[in-house]
């Protein structure tokens, strides 16, 4: 009886366990499929867990750019900071061809890995690393999502989707990985209103933010992993031999002020090398925001004349 | 007590256990609820008090385990069941994983003859427990994650929206309420039958009720049949003067208004539904509507249209105290409801959440007539497209989840 009972739990058992295995592989054929045709297809307001390109930042035509460039004689890498915050126009009237690696709310994490691929061909002579110290304690998921849906899909991004553990970022990297395969859609084409992309990587607006959020005072924080990738940057720019710089770029001071830990997170980073925090150097009027967190077009064309100056001075470029 | 030889000691027995059950859901939940109403009135006669409240976490589910164990002592007492001598046994009645921190309340007359049972593995109810909890699962993180990102902003803000978009918000908060409880209560049945065990149904389809009585026994089943058979017949049920009938029924919604919280809001929602039933009870009409609405037939009359529509707008009434943070707030939110402003457009109308709603509910309305909607949902299909309807459920999961961490609502009780 006991036996009997046995033979026949284990014959249902081992129906259900391989019914389930095919279902698994039969729901997970549907997913990718039903993924790819709402990329593809679906409207805007159908698509929630998923980036499919036109991302804010121009992102995908910057790192298009990038592929083709050889010899640059200055990289700057970041967050929005960097691509809203450097006019390539600015640099090469003062005789400097840079390039732009900066995405929407870019950590170090994503930083190292655009280092890493991207650095032996522009081959620059000097790095600006902009740092915003908000992203410090960020996890970069923003980031990873918008260099995956921009058509960015390698080891290293499907490593960092996993590491972001986030649906949005799978859904985005099966989406992705299918689209440069197919070409379904364009996602490296998306036009924003006020907003322009200059050759070099730059995001060119005039907007200005009339009033900005009040903010609560509250304490920056950093994290582990992004330290120890600020690390590997550093480590791998001193064997290069390239020089460089860490930059707090400038925005608006109701933001600035209130992060009650300026000052440590300063010492923090000037511990790393030169560093210049421009929100202690510069006090831009409202007009020359675009938003609390960034400058507009007024205000790079000032921040970018005093960071030149500054970098001759001290010799970085010649 | 089931081996005392008199009746008082069998009696003492009972009241000591239901003393010590209740002492605990007392501390826990309500001491500083009347400790700070106590403080409430003496200072409304001018004397002000110093009351000492305590400092602890509600334990999860103590509302549900409380009850477990009341339903188990009076049980015993009222010789409908031994009482269990294996430990073990006892244990698992009481904090079977799947119904400890949000039920459905078992009685120990169902759960535990299945728990000494010899159980074998069975296909059929393996898959269809699976199929419960991917429904419950949607439910849960589709429709009731989606309703409270907009529900707790308008809720949460509610002096600064207009009428219709407090509608709005009561109304994402009436889905988000049963799709929150009810996912909740399809992921446990669901799991555990995967495990040979039948729990208690808890909810079924109840925004489809025609008229209030209907809605109650359609909404929260266990906890409604437990107030009924332990409270409700107890006090004499129906049996006795017109008077008494509305007394029991106002005392057992108002006490489980209460089971749900230490808060006025509580009990208001307990007695506004006391009140909406009255018509039934004293028209005796309260087991008019026993079967599902339209059984058998793909609509509804105009009439069940109506009535359905009438009884929906009640429980959002209702809700609004449920969800309130205090009596005033939701005072003032159903006054700004009945507002010129209601005819203004609502601030915000998430599209994609109103077009997964609607989805949602053809597919109840459809599978109104099984235990969850999708139980029969494509039985006569081909297996292949039966297995595509599941994996366009997956694929909802994946695509239109609220990635916002966001705790089930009955956690709290």
């Amino acid at each position: 009886m006991r036996q009997d009972l046995f033979t026949s739990n284990f014959k249902e058992m081992k129906k259900f366990i391989s019914r389930l295995i095919l279902f698994f592989i039969f729901s997970t054929l549907i997913y990718i499929l039903m993924i790819i045709v709402s990329g593809a297809f679906a409207p805007k307001l159908l698509v929630k867990n998923m980036r499919v390109g036109g991302a804010f930042g121009f992102v995908g035509r910057r790192l298009e750019e990038a592929r083709q460039k050889r010899n640059v004689d200055i990289l700057v890498i970041g967050s929005s900071h960097a691509y809203r915050g450097y006019d390539p126009r600015i640099f090469r009237r003062n005789g400097y061809d840079i390039c732009n690696l900066g995405s929407s709310a870019q950590t170090l994490i994503q930083t190292e890995y655009l280092m890493n691929k991207f650095s032996d061909d522009l081959n620059p002579k000097f790095v600006i690393i902009d740092i915003y110290p908000m992203l410090l304690n960020s996890d970069g998921l923003e980031s990873t999502i918008d260099l995956v849906s921009n058509g960015e899909v390698s080891f290293e991004t499907v490593k960092m989707t996993f590491n972001s553990n986030s649906l949005k970022a799978y859904n985005t990297l099966i989406f992705s990985s299918f689209n440069n395969i197919l070409h379904l859609k364009d996602t490296k084409n998306g036009e924003f209103e006020g907003e322009k992309y200059i050759s070099g990587g730059y995001v060119e607006t005039y907007k200005n933010s009339k009033s900005f959020k009040r903010r609560e005072k509250s304490v920056i924080s950093v994290s582990d992993d992004q330290l120890n990738a600020l690390k590997r940057i550093l480590k791998k720019l001193e064997v290069e031999k390239i020089p460089f710089v860490l930059v707090q770029s400038p925005f608006a001071r109701s933001n600035y002020n209130s992060y009650v830990n300026n000052k440590s997170i300063d010492t923090l980073l000037s511990k790393f090398g030169p560093y210049y925090n421009f929100n202690e150097k510069l006090n831009l009027p409202a007009n020359m925001h675009y938003d609390d967190s960034h400058v507009n077009q007024y205000g790079v064309n000032i921040f970018n004349k005093y960071l030149i100056g500054i970098l001759r001075k001290e010799k970085f470029i010649l | 007590m089931y081996d005392s030889k008199s009746l008082v000691a069998k009696k003492i027995w009972f009241w000591i256990s239901i003393i010590v059950n209740l002492g605990f859901l007392a501390t826990f939940k309500y001491f500083n609820f009347f400790a700070e109403s106590f403080a409430d009135s003496m200072s409304q006669l001018g004397l002000q008090t110093s009351v000492w409240t305590l400092n602890v976490i509600l334990p999860v589910g103590i509302s549900f385990y409380t009850f477990h164990g009341l339903s188990y002592v009076i049980d015993i007492y009222k010789n409908r069941i031994a009482p269990e001598r294996d430990f073990v046994d006892y244990s698992l009645f009481v904090s079977f994983f799947p119904l400890l921190v949000a039920g459905p309340i078992e009685r120990a007359t169902h759960l535990l003859p299945q728990i000494k049972r010899k159980r074998s593995f069975n296909y059929v109810n393996a898959a269809d427990g699976l199929r419960q909890i991917l429904w419950g699962l949607f439910k849960k993180v589709v429709i009731a994650d989606n309703c409270a990102e907009y529900a707790n902003e308008i809720f949460n803000h509610s002096a600064s929206y207009s009428g219709s978009t407090l509608l709005l918000g009561a109304l994402f908060f009436t889905f988000q309420i049963y799709c929150d409880f009810s996912g909740y209560s399809d992921i446990a049945l669901g799991t555990a039958r995967l495990f040979g065990i039948d729990l208690l149904r808890n909810f079924a389809f109840p925004y489809f009720s025609r008229d209030i009585a209907e809605f109650w026994r359609r909404w929260h089943i266990s906890l409604s049949t437990w107030f009924k058979d332990y409270l409700y017949i107890p006090l004499g049920g129906s049996k006795g003067s017109m008077w008494m009938k509305i007394r029991n029924t106002f005392v057992i919604f108002i006490v489980s208004g209460f089971w749900h919280g230490a808060n006025w809001t509580f009990i208001i929602w307990g007695a506004l539904n006391a009140l909406f039933i009255m018509p039934s009870i004293i028209f005796n009409t309260n087991r008019n509507n026993m079967e599902i609405v339209a059984k058998g037939k793909l609509l509804p009359s105009v009439k069940e249209f109506f009535q359905i529509i009438f009884t929906f707008s009640l429980t959002i009434l209702a809700w609004v105290f449920f969800r309130a943070a205090t009596v005033s707030q939701a005072i003032q939110y159903l006054t700004n409801i009945f507002s010129v402003e209601i005819f203004r457009m609502p601030h915000e109308v998430p599209k994609l959440v109103c077009i997964l709603l609607v989805i949602f509910m053809i597919i109840e309305w459809i599978g109104r007539e099984g235990k969850y909607a999708i139980e029969n949902f494509g039985s006569n299909w081909r297996p292949i497209f039966r297995w595509s309807f599941y994996s366009i459920i997956i694929f909802c999961i994946g695509m239109y989840m609220q990635t916002n961490e966001t705790g089930f609502i009955y956690f709290q009780f």
